[in-house]
């Protein structure tokens, strides 16, 4: 005894390096990563060539770090340390009031991205002949203001929109920053531990487009709620304490009859005949209960609809307003240009005139419109003359 | 490697402690030898083979100048041998481009091409140990070191290989072939290699995350900019000394025993007592080897500035092959030779609170010399310090720099020994020994956890 407490710092540090150490070769291995959604580093590969050009010293580090023993514990702990150091107003997600998790907006978001993004869209419309709308979702932290943390960084959403206005031409800008303000006494319309919109929100830009197109929106469903949604805002925070969300999906009789393909554009598409894929409800992150996710073109036919067709040019923000929108439409082609394949049957312009269609939709978070500057130029595949 | 890395700390040094106290005190230096220089492979293994040659010429050249050192003249062809081949070695390697790039600037030879050779880390650290070694050995300081593995293992010892302490040979020439490792020793080298690591790991990489952001000027402000070299000047002194104390450590707990690098230096009341307390090795090697046999200040006034001049070109020089670390020596150059023949009598008359703040101003300025290469993005950034132009502070400037806030004020108290001293007060008390004991968990815990977190990174738009 008298030894530890002469010596406890050199007992406590070979115990705390020595334990992790054996446990790092004796635990068992996770192939995957839920939380990070990617596959965990396999065991480096000895060979002289990879010793020699560094390649095994990687692997070995990223094999070690991927693999430590306790690591999500350890990422929660790093998380909460900054926290009540005071760092969470320099954080990617901040620690906002009543469980919200928002994220902070990009570093390399930029007004400039905004606007060539909605010239594209605009050009686009106007060499097609497309009635065009568009309907950008402000980020979470601008809507929810007053869920922040008192420290954090601006969220420039109202220089955004001025961007857009600015570029849109011809198409009508469905301005929804009203309807998504949360007051105290209104229902929340985003997730607290995801970017997206929650039904309600989704109903919002439901609403917003249907009036903006004067046509009546729907209201009578059978709501289903599932719980235990942990969304990016969790995954990505390492706030392992926050509570999940639950998830909600509207069930309307018109749209009953769906048939849902969903393939990137290349070659035969998979058929579904629902807008929910309820396998993914036994992830932690569950919004791909709506059309599955991503992907780069997915087609959804109802017979039922009073409505033709609609071209949706979108994000992931879209999916879960769309399950609405397909109650009005018999035909709606929804084209993610992040994953529209660059080898697909047909380019966007082609499957515009091939299915004769008249009205598009632009519906992107505002995150996505002001960071990613290189999709909006597939748009322009074969009809590079269209081009702003 | 790096000591604050999970690869270091979880297979390396663990792998390493156990084979050393396993072997008989006969193996020791040569498993030292090996590891070490798998230690320095690691980044970039073909770079071995520098080490072992530079160490094989110096062992020779040790054996030859203890050989003929009663024929002065060999022995000082000799000498100067050595360190023509140990400044082509660093000059070869650090310089080359830099070199290159300042002669294009000549008329007529702007088409020459700038060499693209790859720094080997820790060169600057070792050839100066070398050549201490050499030059000692011809001021009969000490003898020629028969034993290759000996030499080498000097040369090598992974503690202090990559980042110094510059350790003389004639300092631990005792303590290569005799050395006592001891548990109390170890438990002391634990200590600093925690504190060491503490200070890297939780002060001075989230002070350089908040450098990074605020570095490029912008629309920061004056007290952006001003918080932003604040960041680098406590990241920059909790990352060198941090290091130090865990080379430190590292060389008790393998028995061995380096000297102080720094002593809270930024303390400090002149620029004088500033280059007393910072990276103090160097100081010493500079001391040494250049300004003693240059005539130091036994000299007139013109020659021992041109001394002091020669010398601070040097150490700047030695920080980075670049025109802006020559600019910063010979900043302190100027400031020193100032200090020595004016302001020396007046900084003693002055209150303690203005020197003080004297010897930082300057040292904080100093540091937008050292951390900018590019002289242009350095002149901008000083405007931004001094004047208006950019405004007070950004809407982002300023969230960032309230988040780091309270780090910023603890590492601030920090760099003054009254936090050292008040801990090693009470953890002398009666169980004073249970909060020493859970300060090394919380550390422990903290720091890989940060290290773990780096390395977590989602990948969320993957797989959607």
């Amino acid at each position: 005894m008298k030894f530890i407490r002469s010596y406890s710092p050199a007992v406590l540090l070979l115990v705390f390096l020595f334990t992790l150490s054996v446990l790092f070769f004796a635990l068992p291995k996770q192939d995957y990563s839920e939380n990070e959604k990617r596959v965990l580093a396999e065991p480096p590969l000895f060979s002289l060539e990879s010793l020699i050009d560094g390649q095994f010293m990687t692997e070995t580090e990223s094999y070690l770090s991927d693999h430590f023993p306790f690591r999500d514990a350890f990422v929660g702990l790093q998380s909460y340390y900054e926290l009540v150091t005071g760092r969470g107003g320099a954080a990617e997600i901040y620690y906002g009031k009543d469980g919200y998790l928002i994220a902070a907006q990009s570093d390399s978001a930029s007004d400039e991205t905004v606007r060539t993004n909605t010239q594209n869209y605009a050009a686009f419309a106007a060499h097609l002949g497309l009635e065009a709308s568009l309907l950008p979702v402000p980020q979470a932290g601008y809507s929810l203001a007053d869920k922040l943390p008192a420290v954090h960084r601006p969220f420039e959403d109202d220089l955004f929109f001025e961007a857009v206005d600015a570029a849109k031409g011809a198409m009508t800008l469905i301005d929804v920053r009203e309807d998504l303000q949360a007051g105290a006494d209104r229902t929340p319309l985003y997730f607290k531990t995801d970017h997206h919109l929650n039904m309600n929100g989704a109903f919002a830009l439901y609403n917003a487009y249907l009036r903006s197109r004067s046509m009546t929106p729907l209201t009578d469903y059978a709501s289903e709620t599932y719980d235990g949604f942990y969304g990016t805002g969790y995954s990505k925070s390492g706030y392992w304490g926050a509570e999940p969300d639950v998830i909600e999906l509207f069930k309307s009789e018109l749209a009953d009859e769906v048939t849902v393909t969903l393939g990137n554009g290349v070659g035969e598409p998979a058929v579904h005949d629902s807008l929910f894929f309820y396998d993914h409800l036994e992830n932690m992150d569950k919004y791909p209960l709506y059309l599955d996710g991503n992907h780069g073109l997915v087609t959804i036919t109802n017979p039922e609809a009073p409505e033709g067709k609609l071209l949706i040019v979108k994000d992931s923000f879209a999916h879960s307003a769309v399950t609405l929108l397909c109650q009005h439409y018999r035909e709606i082609y929804m084209v993610d240009l992040r994953y529209y394949s660059d080898s697909a049957d047909l380019t966007v312009a082609e499957l515009v005139k091939q299915h004769g269609l008249q009205e598009a939709l632009f519906l992107y978070g505002v995150d996505s419109l002001a960071t990613d500057s290189s999709s909006s130029f597939k748009l322009f595949y074969g009809i590079e003359e269209a081009l702003p | 490697m790096v000591f604050s890395s999970l690869i270091f700390l979880f297979l390396y040094f663990t792998f390493t402690l156990t084979v050393y106290y396993i072997l008989p005190r006969s193996a020791r230096n040569p498993f030292l030898f090996i590891v070490s220089l798998v230690f320095y492979g690691y980044g970039e293994p073909t770079l071995i083979l520098l080490m072992l040659f530079s160490v094989a010429v110096n062992f020779v050249f040790g054996l030859q100048l203890e050989k003929h050192r009663e024929h002065r003249k060999t022995a000082r062809t000799l000498l100067v041998l050595n360190v023509v081949f140990n400044l082509f070695l660093l000059g070869f390697f650090k310089y080359c481009a830099f070199f290159v790039d300042t002669v294009k600037l000549l008329p007529g030879l702007d088409g020459l091409q700038t060499p693209a050779i790859p720094l080997p880390i820790g060169i600057s650290f070792y050839t100066f140990q070398t050549m201490s070694y050499i030059v000692d050995v011809y001021r009969g300081k000490c003898r020629a070191q028969r034993n290759f593995v000996l030499l080498g293992t000097y040369v090598a010892l992974f503690p202090q290989l990559i980042a110094g302490p510059i350790v003389r040979y004639v300092d631990v020439e005792e303590q290569l072939g005799h050395r006592r490792e001891s548990f109390a020793l170890f438990n002391n080298g634990t200590k600093l290699f925690l504190v060491g690591l503490a200070k890297k790991v939780l002060i001075a990489n989230p002070m350089g995350a908040l450098w990074e952001v605020l570095k490029p000027a912008g629309d920061n402000g004056i007290l952006g900019a001003w918080i932003g070299i604040i960041a680098f000047t406590l990241q920059i002194y909790f990352d060198f000394s941090g290091y130090s104390d865990m080379a430190r450590g590292l060389g008790n707990m393998f028995g061995f025993s380096f000297v102080k690098n720094f002593d809270f230096p930024y303390i400090s009341k002149s620029i004088t007592e500033f280059w007393r307390r910072w990276h103090m090795s160097l100081g010493t090697w500079f001391r040494e080897y250049v300004y003693i046999p240059l005539g130091g200040n036994r000299c007139r006034v013109p020659r021992h500035i041109f001394n002091l001049l020669v010398v601070w070109f040097l150490t700047g020089m030695w920080h980075g092959a670049s025109w802006n670390f020559i600019l910063w020596g010979l900043y302190f150059g100027v400031l020193l030779i100032a200090e020595k023949y004016w302001l020396h009598r007046l900084l003693q008359k002055l209150p303690a609170f203005v020197s003080h703040v004297y010897a930082l101003f300057f040292i904080v300025l100093g540091w937008v010399l050292f951390d900018f290469t590019d002289l242009q993005a350095m002149w901008a950034y000083l405007g931004s310090m001094f004047t208006l132009s950019n405004g007070v502070i950004g809407a982002e400037a300023a969230a960032y720099a309230l988040s780091y806030l309270p780090l910023m004020l603890v590492a601030a108290v920090l760099c003054a020994p009254f936090a050292r001293r008040v801990f090693l007060r009470v953890t002398s008390m009666r169980f004073g020994w249970v909060l020493e004991a859970a300060t090394t968990v919380v550390v422990l815990l903290l720091c890989t956890a940060a290290l773990v977190g780096d390395s977590y990174n989602a990948f969320l738009y993957f797989r959607f």
